[in-house]
């Protein structure tokens, strides 16, 4: 049930993370239309899962589960149907963060050519989650986690080579 | 680049998504002061509304069934017919039971399996379809019957038996002799494991589209990472 104060506690959560919402919906969306909605509709089963969370593990591993299972649901999806309403406004302003970075657009662009569970590992990989933390979140065995990476690795370097040369 | 220069990289990058992004906390409020429905609710209904009506005919049937225990032709025909509806059920149920467990703070690969489940819903009408073309010719007989013996009158006339003087019976039976293995060996075929055939996804692409064979390829992933695990 929506208490003000967990309420106000989803808010300071939501807060405190919402760069991982900004980094997956990245991850698997390549415009800004559809980042948006993507962030919306993993902020919707937020606070629709927010009264199970149980305190027994992170926020952030909680928060990452849902974030990416919403996001490979959403970018299976043949169609996209937004969620707008009964919202007619954005929950991220997307526009103030500006990718200048080449070499972070570069990994953006790699990753948006990876298989959508190998996405999942290496972006929590970047965000420095450990084998043992990533197989709860993804639900595959830590030898797996461990030799997904080590492929995509090579992947990423073979693909900034390959950019380099060009 | 190495991958921990990446990392150093996403690192600072981190750092400025921090200090830039806006949460729009007015939307968040908005967000908190709605009901949030499930997008599964709609599937939920349709499916526990289709359970109910196989339940209704499997029940209609049985009752046929043993009405006509010393009739084996007509004794047949209903265990057709209930075979059919019986398959039919079984995933009207377990697609329920799917949409029951689905939360989506679980395990990803678990979840994006149940949902890929979900999503080849379609192929379970395809191969339904398929199971069921030996079961054609079960109906007629079924059904003139049960008019009968529900003494319907206005439809007295309706005796298909009667008016095929009895070779009603051979065509369904050597009918069924062919097509139920066939279709029963095609029924076993059409899944995810078998998507590799380019039968299977040809067939799979043209009777329920290409989304379901994408679900299916997704599923076949998720299997493989479990079998590498195991």
């Amino acid at each position: 049930m929506a208490t003000p104060a967990n309420k106000e506690a989803f808010t300071e959560l939501i807060a405190q993370n919402k760069g991982i919402i900004y980094k997956v919906s990245s991850s698997y969306c390549n415009n800004k239309e559809d980042r948006e909605d993507l962030a919306q509709e993993i902020i919707l089963n937020l606070w629709k899962s927010f009264p199970r969370f149980e305190e027994v593990s992170k926020f952030s591993t909680w928060m990452y589960r849902i974030a990416l299972n919403v996001a490979i649901s959403y970018y299976r999806k043949e169609t996209r149907t937004a969620i707008h309403a009964p919202f007619d406004e954005s929950l991220v302003v997307f526009d103030e963060v500006n990718d200048e970075d080449e070499n972070v657009s570069l990994l953006f662009r790699f990753i948006g050519e990876l298989r959508e569970m190998d996405r999942s590992v290496i972006l929590l990989y970047l965000e420095d989650k450990g084998y043992k933390e990533i197989a709860e979140i993804t639900g595959i065995t830590e030898t797996n986690v461990a030799t997904k990476i080590s492929r995509i690795k090579q992947n990423l370097k073979t693909s900034f080579l390959n950019n380099q040369n060009k | 680049m190495e991958l921990d220069q990446l990392k150093a990289v996403w690192h600072t990058y981190d750092v400025k998504i921090q200090k830039a992004l806006n949460l729009n906390v007015r939307f968040l409020e908005m967000v908190e002061s709605q009901k949030v429905k499930s997008k599964l609710r709609p599937l939920f209904w349709g499916k526990a509304i289709e359970t109910v009506l196989h339940t209704l005919v499997i029940a209609l049937l049985l009752a046929f069934v043993l009405n006509h225990v010393s009739d084996v032709n007509y004794f047949a025909s209903g265990l057709i017919l209930l075979g059919f509806y019986g398959v039919a059920i079984s995933n009207s149920i377990s697609h329920v039971r799917i949409i029951n467990r689905i939360d989506y703070s679980q395990e990803v690969v678990s979840i994006q399996k149940d949902l890929a489940a979900l999503r080849s819903g379609n192929l379970n009408y395809a191969k339904m379809t398929i199971l069921c073309i030996p079961t054609f010719l079960a109906y007629p007989p079924v059904i003139s019957q049960a008019i009968k013996d529900l003494d319907l009158t206005y439809f007295s006339a309706f005796d298909i038996i009667a008016q095929s003087n009895g070779s009603w019976w051979l065509a369904q039976f050597s009918s069924s002799l062919v097509l139920i293995p066939l279709c029963a060996w095609m029924y076993t075929q059409l899944n995810q494991r078998n998507i590799h055939k380019p039968w299977v996804k040809d067939f799979i692409e043209k009777a329920s589209g290409k989304r379901v064979s994408g679900a299916l390829e997704f599923m076949n992933e998720l299997d493989q990472l479990k079998r590498d695990a195991a």
